[in-house]
C-alpha cells in the first residue's frame, strides 16, 4: 500500500510497472491515469490547473482511501499518486493502481478509490484560463459516484 | 501578547494570502473566537468563507468550533474540498 504527493510530472507507464513487479503473483492488476483536461464544463480553454494541499492531511485522506478499500475489496496492493502544484493540460494528475487475486476486486477497488478521491480526498482545485482563476468543488455527478458504494454489498463491506 | 500563526487554504487565501496572524492578549481561544477576531481583523475573509463550510485544523486534527487554540498550535482552515 502506497500514497504518494508528488510536484513534478510522473510517468504512469514507469509507475505501472514498478507496481507490477511488486505485485508479483497477483491474479488481476487494474490501474488508473486521470489527466488535466484541456477545456472546462463550459468548453472553455484551461491553461492551467493548480492544486492546493495540506500536506500531512491530505496525506492522511489518501491514506484513508486506500484503507477503506482494503478494508472492503480482496485486494493485496495498492497504489496512488497524486499531483499537486501546478499541471499543465494533458498531464497526468493521478494515478491509482490496485492487484488482486481476481479482477472484480481489482476493478471495483480501482473505481471505489477514484470516486472517494474526487470527492473527499483534501484538495483544493483551481482552474486558470483566459477569462480568469476558478475555484471548483466537486460536481452533483462526482457526489451521486461515491454515494452508489453506499448502496452496494461487497463482500468485505463492513456496512453489511 | 499572543500570536496566532493561521494557514488558509485554497479560496480563503485569494484576499490576504496563505498566511496571517493574530496578535492577542489571551493565550488560548475557542475555534469560534478565533474565527471571529479573524474576520474582524481581515474582513475580506468574510466573503471568502460566505456561503461555505469552513472547517479548523489544529496540529493536523480536524476540530469543532468549540475545541480551544493555542498560541503555537499548527492552526489551518479548510474550505469545503474540491477533491482529487
Amino acid at each position: 500500500m502506497g500514497v504518494d504527493l508528488v510536484l513534478e510530472a510522473f510517468d504512469p507507464a514507469a509507475l505501472l510497472a514498478a507496481f507490477t513487479a511488486r505485485a508479483e503473483g497477483a491474479g488481476g492488476i487494474v490501474s488508473f491515469t486521470g489527466h488535466a483536461r484541456s477545456t472546462n464544463r463550459a468548453g472553455e480553454a484551461i491553461e492551467e490547473l493548480r492544486l492546493d494541499i495540506y500536506r500531512g492531511m491530505t496525506l492522511a485522506s489518501m491514506e484513508d482511501i486506500t484503507k477503506a478499500a482494503c478494508a472492503r475489496f480482496d485486494i493485496t496492493h495498492t497504489h496512488v499518486v497524486h499531483r499537486y502544484g501546478s499541471i499543465r493540460p494533458g498531464e497526468a494528475i493521478v494515478f491509482v493502481a490496485t492487484a488482486a487475486p481476481h479482477r472484480r476486486a481489482a476493478f471495483d477497488a480501482a473505481d471505489f478509490m477514484m470516486d472517494r478521491l474526487k470527492t473527499q480526498a483534501i484538495f483544493w482545485k483551481q482552474e486558470v484560463g483566459p477569462t480568469g482563476k476558478y475555484w471548483i468543488e466537486p460536481t452533483a455527478a462526482d457526489h451521486q459516484d461515491v454515494a452508489r458504494w453506499d448502496m452496494r454489498q461487497d463482500k468485505n463491506n463492513a456496512r453489511n | 501578547m499572543s500570536t496566532f500563526s493561521v494557514e488558509l487554504c485554497g479560496c480563503l487565501a485569494d484576499p490576504y494570502g496563505r498566511h496571517v496572524t493574530l496578535e492577542e492578549a489571551s493565550a488560548e481561544m475557542s475555534v469560534a473566537e478565533l474565527l471571529a477576531k479573524l474576520i474582524a481583523a481581515y474582513p475580506a475573509l468574510s466573503s471568502a468563507m460566505a456561503g461555505r463550510a469552513v472547517r479548523a485544523c489544529v496540529n493536523e486534527a480536524l476540530v469543532l468550533e468549540d475545541s480551544l487554540v493555542r498560541m503555537g498550535d499548527d492552526i489551518a482552515l479548510f474550505p469545503p474540498v474540491s477533491g482529487g
